[in-house]
């Protein structure tokens, strides 16, 4: 982008980057949908995995709605930290 | 001790020339063809050779030896695992390090979730616990300010949506459909503003994201860990191996190339690859001369 070739190196960090280009103050173009299905070349769509392994899937599911049971109940408990031990 | 974490830590940046902007950091899956401690301890080096442990140890190091040194965090699964192991006295030089803006926490989760076949409500629960344990122990320092989803396949807009709901400032990722890639270079379009949401009122779910470059990985030539293959710097002029003129022009080139698909004059640099840093000197002592000699050969242009 630059005119010039000079260049200037430094340790840095992903938000120091946001604030640098922030602080460039430009505006940006918008974008409302997503960004699927992803392929990495003409033949490679990676949309095998939004299926594979569905036993697995479908327990990760369950596991959330049960994490969520366990959670409301300990809530209603009114259950403290001097509590927790007793639920290990 | 004042808190110089966050932005207010950020290395002054030079409007008049192309600013890179070097993040060292290691992308540790947590579980793949390993298990989570598999990884962790370095077990099983027949199936990949990747200990994270080792990372933190030497990442730790690394900081400690050259204050200019920065380095981003992830997968806080990992790093709870490792802060449980660690003396009063390291972990109060981690907090040391955290609280400078040198260790920063990037995305923060317990891990760097798939956007494809996961529940929204695990997503934000995986997210709670990764950040409540940074914030337990760092406080204000440890909360991530970015998201880091640089492996994910595809991206949804229910992410960007939480992201921007969770308060962070924007999101950074590799994967992206190949022509929308191509296109997204030509069309310098590379970075944009992701509305998260139809529904939630105006600009409320609104991202700033980047698209990087080279994968997340170090460009040609530049990778210095000890699992990749590429030439350290040789600055002895005595040297019949010398090569430094040689790799400031690589660079500069490669810069000004990137460069090109990005509209700020500044770019980031991902400066690691997977179970990265395990040997982080290594890394760090080639970064040190990069830096060292590429700013003095551009300082007489």
């Amino acid at each position: 982008y630059v005119n010039n070739s000079r260049v200037n190196v430094f340790y840095s960090t992903p938000s120091c980057y946001l604030k640098a280009v922030h602080d460039a103050g430009q505006t940006w173009t918008t974008k409302q949908d997503d960004f699927f299905p992803y392929a990495s070349d003409p033949h490679s769509y990676w949309t095998g995995f939004y299926t594979s392994r569905p036993t697995l899937k479908r327990f990760e599911r369950l596991g959330n709605n049960f994490l969520q049971v366990c959670k409301q109940l300990y809530a209603l408990t009114d259950l403290g930290p001097e509590d927790w031990v007793d639920l290990n | 001790k004042a808190e110089t974490c966050g932005y207010q830590s950020c290395p002054q940046v030079d409007p008049t020339k192309l600013n890179v902007h070097l993040v060292a950091h290691t992308h540790d899956d947590v579980g793949w063809l390993k298990t989570v401690d598999q990884y962790y301890y370095g077990a099983r080096t027949d199936i990949q050779r990747a200990g994270v442990q080792y990372i933190l140890d030497s990442v730790v190091d690394a900081l400690k030896d050259n204050p200019q040194r920065r380095f981003i965090y992830v997968e806080t699964a990992f790093f709870w695992k490792w802060w449980l192991e660690q003396s009063l006295e390291r972990q109060q030089l981690v907090k040391d390090l955290v609280n400078e803006g040198r260790l920063e926490f990037t995305g923060g989760a317990w891990s760097m979730n798939d956007e494809a076949a996961v529940h929204y409500h695990s997503t934000i629960d995986q997210f709670t616990w990764g950040l409540r344990k940074l914030n337990d122990t760092f406080g204000a320092c440890g909360r991530p300010h970015v998201g880091w989803q640089i492996d994910p396949f595809g991206h949804s807009r229910e992410m960007a949506s939480t992201f921007s709901r969770m308060g962070y400032d924007g999101l950074f990722f590799a994967r992206l459909d190949y022509q929308d890639k191509a296109e997204r270079l030509r069309q310098k379009t590379t970075e944009m503003v992701w509305q998260g949401s139809p529904n939630l009122g105006k600009s409320s779910a609104d991202l700033f994201t980047s698209v990087l470059y080279n994968h997340y990985s170090a460009p040609r030539g530049f990778c210095f860990d000890v699992l990749c293959q590429d030439d350290p710097f040789i600055d002895n002029t005595n040297s019949a191996d010398y090569n430094v003129d040689e790799k400031v022009n690589e660079f500069v080139s490669f810069v000004l190339q990137q460069a090109q698909s990005y509209t700020t004059n500044n770019i980031i640099l991902t400066m690691g690859d997977d179970f990265h840093y395990q040997d982080a000197s290594m890394y760090f002592k080639n970064l040190d001369k990069l830096i060292k000699y590429v700013n003095a050969a551009n300082e007489s242009l």
